[in-house]
């Protein structure tokens, strides 16, 4: 009795490992939902597992630099996958750009504070909400364009909270409790369709907009299907997907 | 008016109720209250002291309705089995816990005066945990009586207790509270208890009370046949031939017994006999002024403590003597020799007559005239 | 005598609990033993970590103080009367201990952000989204059910006929409360206060959402941890690790020790 019990044990243990051995992918959180489906269609293409991580980007950073193994890096913005090739921890040529990331401002369904671009946050009352500057990319990407206003100052007070996540932002919002919050326009897309809030855009000029790019890691465990993974991701079929999820395609 | 009178109560809990308890005691009467394991004799001591409330009844106590009062305010003391010392406090701290009114310079005076009445004055300030069970016992009893309690209500206080211990806790009690005029209830499942303390019994079974009454009458007249097994006494029913004074003849599947107590020729009786009053012997005796002889054969023999309880048969009617070992040597040996029981008149008790002419039961008269 | 099945069940037992203790001896030591002592020096002194341990000890101690002066009554009620709905009561109370911290959080920010019970809590200057406030309030609900699950075993192994005796002589339930349950519940009462305190020190999904975890505001340990794991400060990250290692340390050394006592 107790050695099948064991035995069945040991072949769950080993399962688990079985699994999570094809293809490993470090990705920022807010892409999630295109990734997903491209890791449908890929496990389904070439018959492997595919584990993508997901996390915010300077976790995910931070992880492949303690040399957690890994084969594709995709963070939430494109500095990520230069400061890895600095430290030689992705390869050159592997580096394509797939999608812009666009910050717009988010606010709850119809807009109860009147935010009507960048200078409304700063106007008395406004409770704001942007990522942590130093831990998601958006909180990075807020921040500096804050700065460029000349808003970041005045901007202060309103602030309630940095998020340290990406996600609580969308909730803060989504739940009222912020009247605006900046965050990349693509993870607006399923929130606004359900009809929790509204985006209202930055304008261009004063906006930054980072492009998402995909790389191979020097140390990839699984190079052949890191490549392939890699290509797929940034081959028409798979932009049409980004496009799906409210990303908008570089131009090539 | 009674003291403490209880009518009709009813407690009803989870797993277990109580129906109907009506009784009553006077100012320093000690009732002892027997009964197997779950006969509801502690739920009815704990709806005394107030710690249930009762679904319907009353309780009286000191002339006062006390059945919803706060068991604080009752002012009744309650010595548990496993004594319920407080395990932080010294015997000392645990005895003046019971002086809540008065806590004034004389306090350390009065608890060792409490405890001196007791034996218990060199243990003071050692903890219950290291107590003998007599000595736990004789402080929670102090910690009781130092309150004063108009009742006291003691719920087995003596059954954890080895033999000795008991009989010298017994003698402190019943001097402790014959001084003090305490009234008492007193719940064991040990007859014992009962002959040396009670001026009353009440016998409980299954929630309800079957018996209550002044100790001897109980003893004497049990009233079913589970009562007479507990209190040690045979129930035989009988018909009654024929009345004289002082001189009723009942009869027993053709054997006739003579009784002191009155009834009416006809009358379908019940007729009790205590154990210990039967006298066996294997010849008939020659004279035996006051006595019933009964021929008997021999049954079953049990001993009983240092006695033997015998088993025997009167024409089809089963009998049980309690007898010496002495009384056993002299018998025939053999199940189903013959013998003679000798039964004194005065102790053939006649409990209770189909008849209506019969008394009614005590406590029945009493609940009724409230 | 011992009987050769004995002997392998017993084997088979002791091994299990070794090799998971050890396990958790390394991962620990790991803790210790990656980082930079000097370096661990200079995160304990820097201005975030002196922030987030002020903040922690502060939010800790005051949650837990309130944790207790509800798991008190919460804990002797459910062992001692019997009212309607008990159980469903008793399983509600017990939920946070199953339930997600990050679930915990949602629950407790909807609660507390556009319904009248946060305007009611907003009307008496008790505001809990994004602020401290909201961290004692997460720190509470996370705590309170291990607290009031130790009070509730503690009061049942106090014998109700002491409590019984006590009224008996006089007290109200309340003098019998002060005079014999509390002193008798003394070593499960530090038990439990030493337990809510590690919670509230540790707990992190909950504090996350309801009170945001934002830098230098509410950023308590578990927060210090997290958001410098996301700033790739690994060593900033790994002191905060090793302090809540330690106050874990000195709440369950308490704890066995109360629990000895009992």
């Amino acid at each position: 009795m107790k050695s099948i019990g064991l035995g069945w044990l040991l072949v769950l243990l080993t399962a688990l490992s079985v699994s999570a051995a094809d293809l490993t992918v470090f990705s920022g959180a807010g892409l999630i939902k295109p990734l997903e489906e491209m890791r449908a269609n890929f496990q389904a293409q070439h018959k492997v597992e595919v584990d993508i991580h997901y996390g915010g980007s300077g976790e995910i950073f931070g992880m492949l630099g303690a040399g957690q193994p890994c084969d594709v890096l995709i963070p939430g913005a494109a500095k990520y996958t230069m400061d890895a090739l600095k430290n030689g921890w992705v390869e050159k040529d592997s580096i394509r750009n797939l999608v812009l990331h666009k910050p717009v401002i988010a606010v709850p369904r119809g807009n109860p504070a009147k935010v009507a671009g960048l200078d409304d946050l700063t106007r008395e009352g406004v409770r704001v909400s942007i990522g942590d500057p130093k831990a998601p990319a958006i909180g990075r990407v807020a921040k500096k364009i804050l700065v460029k206003a000349n808003l970041w100052e005045t901007v202060q007070p309103n602030i309630q909270v940095y998020a340290p996540t990406v996600n609580q932002l969308l909730i803060y919002v989504a739940l009222e409790q912020v009247d605006a919050a900046i965050i990349w326009r693509d993870l607006t897309s399923w929130a606004e369709g359900k009809g929790k809030i509204d985006v209202v855009p930055i304008d261009a000029p004063r906006n930054i907009i980072k492009t998402i790019p995909t790389a191979v890691c020097t140390k990839a465990p699984h190079r052949e299907l890191a490549q392939a993974f890699n290509a797929y991701v940034a081959s028409p079929e798979g932009l049409a997907i980004w496009e799906k999820w409210g990303f908008e395609p570089c131009a090539p | 008016m009674s003291f403490l009178e209880v009518s009709d109560l009813h407690v009803r809990l989870a797993e277990f109720q109580l129906a109907g308890v009506s009784l009553s005691l006077d100012r320093s009467d000690y009732l002892t209250i027997i009964g197997p394991t779950g006969a509801g004799k502690t739920i009815f001591i704990e709806a005394l002291v107030g710690f249930w409330e009762p679904d319907q009844g009353r309780v009286r106590l000191d002339g006062r309705d006390i059945t919803h009062e706060l068991p604080e305010r009752r002012h009744i003391g309650i010595v548990y089995q496993d004594y319920a010392l407080m395990p932080h406090m010294t015997v000392f701290r645990n005895i003046a816990y019971g002086l809540k009114k008065h806590k004034g310079p004389d306090l350390e005076d009065n608890v060792r005066q409490m405890a001196a009445s007791l034996h218990i004055d060199h243990l003071l300030h050692r903890k219950p945990a290291t107590l003998s069970g007599g000595e736990q016992q004789r402080v929670a009893l102090a910690r009781a009586l130092i309150a004063e309690p108009r009742l006291l209500l003691m719920d087995e206080p003596f059954s954890a207790l080895d033999r000795q211990t008991r009989r010298e806790a017994r003698v402190l009690l019943k001097n402790a509270v014959r001084e003090r005029g305490t009234t008492v209830v007193h719940i064991t499942h040990d007859l014992d208890d009962a002959w040396a303390f009670a001026d009353k019994l009440a016998v409980f079974k299954g929630g309800r009370m079957l018996q209550f009454g002044s100790l001897h009458d109980v003893l004497a007249r049990p009233r079913s046949q589970f009562i007479a097994d507990f209190v040690g006494a045979c129930l035989i029913r009988g018909t009654v031939v024929s009345t004289a004074k002082d001189d009723t003849r009942i009869d027993i599947g053709g054997v006739q017994l003579a009784s002191l107590d009155a009834a009416a020729p006809g009358d379908e009786v019940d007729v009790a006999i205590r154990h210990e009053v039967i006298t066996l012997q294997k010849e008939r005796p020659v004279s035996a002024n006051g006595f019933n002889v009964v021929p008997a054969v021999l049954g079953h023999v049990m001993p009983e403590g240092p006695a033997f309880l015998v088993d025997m048969h009167v024409n089809g009617a089963g009998l049980q003597a309690l007898v010496s070992h002495d009384t056993l040597q002299r018998l025939p040996s053999r199940e189903g020799d013959p013998m003679y029981a000798l039964i004194p008149r005065q102790h053939v008790k006649i409990v209770a007559a189909q008849h209506p002419s019969q008394q009614p039961v005590q406590e029945k008269t009493r609940a009724h005239t409230k | 005598m011992r009987s050769l099945a004995a002997d392998s069940f017993r084997i088979c037992t002791i091994g299990g609990a070794l090799l998971v203790t050890f396990l958790l001896v390394a991962a620990i030591a790991a803790l210790f033993l990656v980082p930079d002592i000097s370096d661990v020096r200079a995160n304990l002194l820097s201005a975030e970590m002196r922030y987030s341990l002020k903040l922690s000890l502060v939010t800790g101690i005051l949650s837990t103080l309130l944790v207790m002066v509800f798991a008190m009554p919460i804990g002797f009620a459910l062992s001692r009367f019997d009212f309607p709905f008990k159980g469903l009561v008793k399983t509600i109370l017990d939920l946070p201990i199953a339930f997600p911290e990050l679930v915990l959080g949602l629950c407790l920010l909807l609660l507390f952000g556009s319904t009248f019970v946060g305007s009611l809590f907003k009307a008496l200057g008790l505001q809990f989204v994004f602020t401290k406030q909201g961290i004692v309030v997460a720190q509470f609900f996370t705590a309170l059910p291990y607290a009031s699950r130790i009070l509730k075993s503690t009061f049942d192994y106090i014998d109700p006929k002491l409590e019984f005796v006590s009224r008996s002589l006089g007290y109200s339930i309340w003098e019998t409360f002060r005079n014999v349950s509390l002193p008798l519940a003394k070593n499960g009462i530090l038990a439990a206060t030493v337990i809510s305190f590690a919670r509230c020190i540790g707990t992190f999904g909950t504090v996350l959402i309801l009170a945001g975890g934002t830098y230098m505001k509410t950023e308590v340990l578990p927060m210090t941890l997290y958001l410098n794991i996301s700033y790739g400060n690994m060593g900033m990250a790994l002191t905060s690790g090793i302090v809540l290692t330690v106050v874990s340390f000195v709440a369950i050394y308490f704890f066995e020790r109360a629990e000895v006592g009992l």
